[in-house]
């Protein structure tokens, strides 16, 4: 993995957002990495920051909110010249956002396909439109253009749709539009804030593996935000494991899967729902995430965690590598040298060694 | 159209005609057993008043004279003045009256739709804003001040202070004394279609389809001229309609403070002489409008709204 190259370093992101009730800390120092060519998901609770992270890279943040610290480093190579350029998408103006950035660069695919594309347009312009605009295409070029993208994604009679608007066409159908839309001007980062979740089942095996047939033909890096585990296994290279504004833990699809260190990281996981689960009940974690107006003393997820020590309470746990690997990282005192030794859930451990053993 | 819209259409023609029947009757009555009479002249005498009646078919029994009446007015005779205007047909009368009325409701409409618009548009762009603030405290204040109000104010400050407006309507200079009775009328169409379009953009700017044109990278401009406003303006069609109504039954105290021979003026100078043609003449224009144009927005919202009439195609 010599040749992996990074194409975006977020680093000591800071995010609050002002609401009548006081400052929410939504973000609170996230480090994450994105390489090209290679997948990363963000998993975590609604309201963990998951889709805030994402807007911030975009750009999009709801106008209460604010960047208050940190970089968000983008790599890319200029069309023309070929030279590497690197900038601070915190630092970059409004309209060099909206320029060079959204759409351009980065593409976002939305989580409700039935809301996410404009009432009153056809679904032609719609496609049509981010070409015509960042390249100054012609209609007819773009025309074109859009019609091998429906055809990409998967959607037949491609001329007819092109004239159709949103509401005649299926949940599955238009996410796809959405996709089509988002490859349009070419991005080289793909980001999907839960592209299944509004789907129906059958549908959302197809429409993931949609994108990871477009991933390997463009080379895209994607960046999942999602809380279902199973579509995480599915489509991910790297996981990380969001709680409270803070990535909790971070590795390998494997490490996260069959090591998991972060006692978040083994609720998640027991969480998770599967068909030889002798229980009755599904295993859930206990408690509520925090509520971000307030200062977060010590760890965020302790009051939850039934394995909590006492210095979880007092101060926050620095990043710790996990002995042997490059790439498994996890916040939490019980990787301190001094920590007591804590294995994860005799139950979790079982079904985790299940999982391994049938390689799923 | 296909046929149950067809069947839709048919019921609701017959409704309305049945409607309207109702309230021809009813108004028929409340203006024969209104207090005074047309022929009020007290220099009559008793045999000369026997022959006005019998002039006018106002000797014949109560029954009879509306037989009669709803006759005459299936051939478009809607009888004469008895008082006011002696012996001229009451349907031209009528007719032009509503004419100016029906231009002034038409005019107040179009210009409080377009500053009203402009209005809503720019509030809720400037969303919570010191602008906003005073964009919907204008709003609230021409929504609750009523527009003869508006029209006294109007009319004190600009034709009796600075006197550069006439205070009365000549029909000399039609569109110049227009100004402010329009005016006055159209502050209301302001404040009301300002509030909605506001309501209807915010909604529109917080939209999912908002973020994912945001996200397409489209500068603001674009965003807000070819992707918000026709979805928030779309609503506001289908509220003009009632306002129009509104505007052309509420103008009578703006027509009288004014002086513009309109449908509200000959109506309240008709009552105050008993003149029972000319009475039931503009209040049963006054139901049909409304009656009508009720008919025509719950057919045209059908047809106005894409996903309504794009929605038979599928499938």
């Amino acid at each position: 993995m010599a040749d992996r190259e990074r194409i975006l370093k977020i680093r000591d992101l800071n995010i609050s957002f002002k609401t009548d009730n006081g400052n929410v800390k939504a973000i609170r120092g996230v480090n994450l990495d994105l390489y090209k060519g290679e997948t990363i998901a963000i998993v975590g609770e609604s309201g963990s920051g998951k889709s805030v992270t994402t807007k911030a890279i975009m750009g999009i943040l709801a106008s209460n909110g604010k960047i208050d610290s940190g970089t968000i480093d983008y790599v890319w190579y200029d069309e023309y010249t070929g030279e590497r350029k690197e900038r601070d998408i915190v630092q970059m103006s409004e309209r060099e956002l909206q320029k060079e950035i959204r759409g351009r660069k980065i593409a976002m695919v939305f989580q409700d396909p039935m809301t996410s594309l404009n009432p009153t347009m056809t679904i032609g312009r719609q496609v049509m439109e981010p070409m015509m605009y960042h390249y100054k295409k012609s209609k007819q070029e773009a025309y074109q253009k859009a019609l091998e993208l429906l055809e990409l994604v998967g959607i037949t009679d491609a001329e007819k749709r092109m004239k159709n608007y949103p509401h005649q066409l299926s949940g599955g159908m238009r996410q796809r539009i959405v996709i089509a839309i988002a490859l349009s001007c070419d991005p080289y980062v793909l980001i999907c804030d839960e592209p299944t979740t509004a789907l129906d089942v059958t549908i959302q095996a197809k429409i993931l593996e949609l994108i990871q047939e477009i991933q390997k033909k463009k080379n895209l890096s994607v960046i999942y935000i999602t809380h279902d585990l199973g579509v995480v296994a599915k489509v991910a290279d790297y996981v990380n494991v969001m709680y409270a504004g803070k990535i909790v833990e971070t590795g390998t699809i494997n490490e996260i899967f069959y090591d998991p260190r972060h006692p978040y990281t083994w609720g998640l996981l027991s969480a998770m729902p599967d068909l030889d689960t002798d229980d009755d009940e599904l295993y859930t974690i206990p408690g509520t995430p925090p509520n971000l107006i307030y200062e977060v003393k010590g760890d965020a997820f302790a009051p939850r965690n039934k394995f909590a020590l006492n210095i979880d309470l007092r101060l926050d746990p620095p990043t710790y590598y996990v002995p042997g690997s490059k790439t498994h990282k996890v916040s939490s005192w019980l990787m301190h040298e001094n920590a007591p030794k804590v294995e994860m859930p005799e139950a979790l451990r079982k079904r985790l060694d299940k999982m391994k053993k049938e390689g799923v | 159209m296909n046929k149950s819209t067809l069947k839709y259409i048919g019921k609701r023609l017959i409704i309305s005609a049945i409607t309207l029947f109702v309230i021809l009757v009813v108004l028929f009555l409340m203006v024969r057993f209104l207090p005074g009479s047309p022929i009020n002249n007290e220099k009559l005498s008793a045999a000369q008043r026997a022959v006005i009646e019998a002039k006018y078919g106002l000797d014949k029994p109560l029954f009879t004279q509306f037989v009669i009446y709803v006759k005459d007015m299936l051939t478009g005779n809607f009888g004469v003045s008895m008082n006011l205007y002696k012996d001229m047909p009451v349907a031209s009368l009528v007719g032009n009256a509503a004419k100016i009325s029906f231009l002034y409701g038409l005019a107040a409409v179009i210009i409080g739709t377009i500053i009203g618009m402009a209005l809503g548009v720019f509030a809720a762009l400037h969303r919570n804003s010191i602008w906003d603030t005073l964009a919907t405290a204008l709003s609230v204040i021409g929504v609750s001040i009523p527009s003869f109000v508006f029209a006294l104010l109007i009319l004190i400050f600009f034709a009796s202070y600075l006197r550069i407006l006439p205070t009365a309507y000549s029909s000399s200079q039609p569109i110049y004394s227009s100004i402010m009775p329009v005016a006055a009328l159209s502050t209301g169409v302001i404040a009301n279609v300002s509030r909605f379009t506001r309501t209807e953009m915010i909604e529109v700017l917080d939209s999912d389809y908002m973020i994912l044109a945001k996200a397409k990278g489209l500068d603001r401009k674009t965003l807000i001229f070819s992707h918000a406003l026709r979805n928030a303006l779309i609503p506001v069609i289908t509220i003009l309609g009632p306002i129009l109504v509104n505007l052309m039954t509420g103008t009578m105290v703006v027509e009288l403070l004014c002086s513009v021979p309109g449908l509200g003026k000959l109506l309240v100078n008709s009552i105050l002489s008993s003149d029972y043609n000319i009475i039931l003449a503009c209040a049963f224009l006054y139901a049909a409008m409304y009656i009508i144009m009720m008919l025509i927005i719950d057919i045209a919202y059908g047809i106005i709204d894409p996903r309504i009439r794009l929605g038979k195609d599928e499938g």
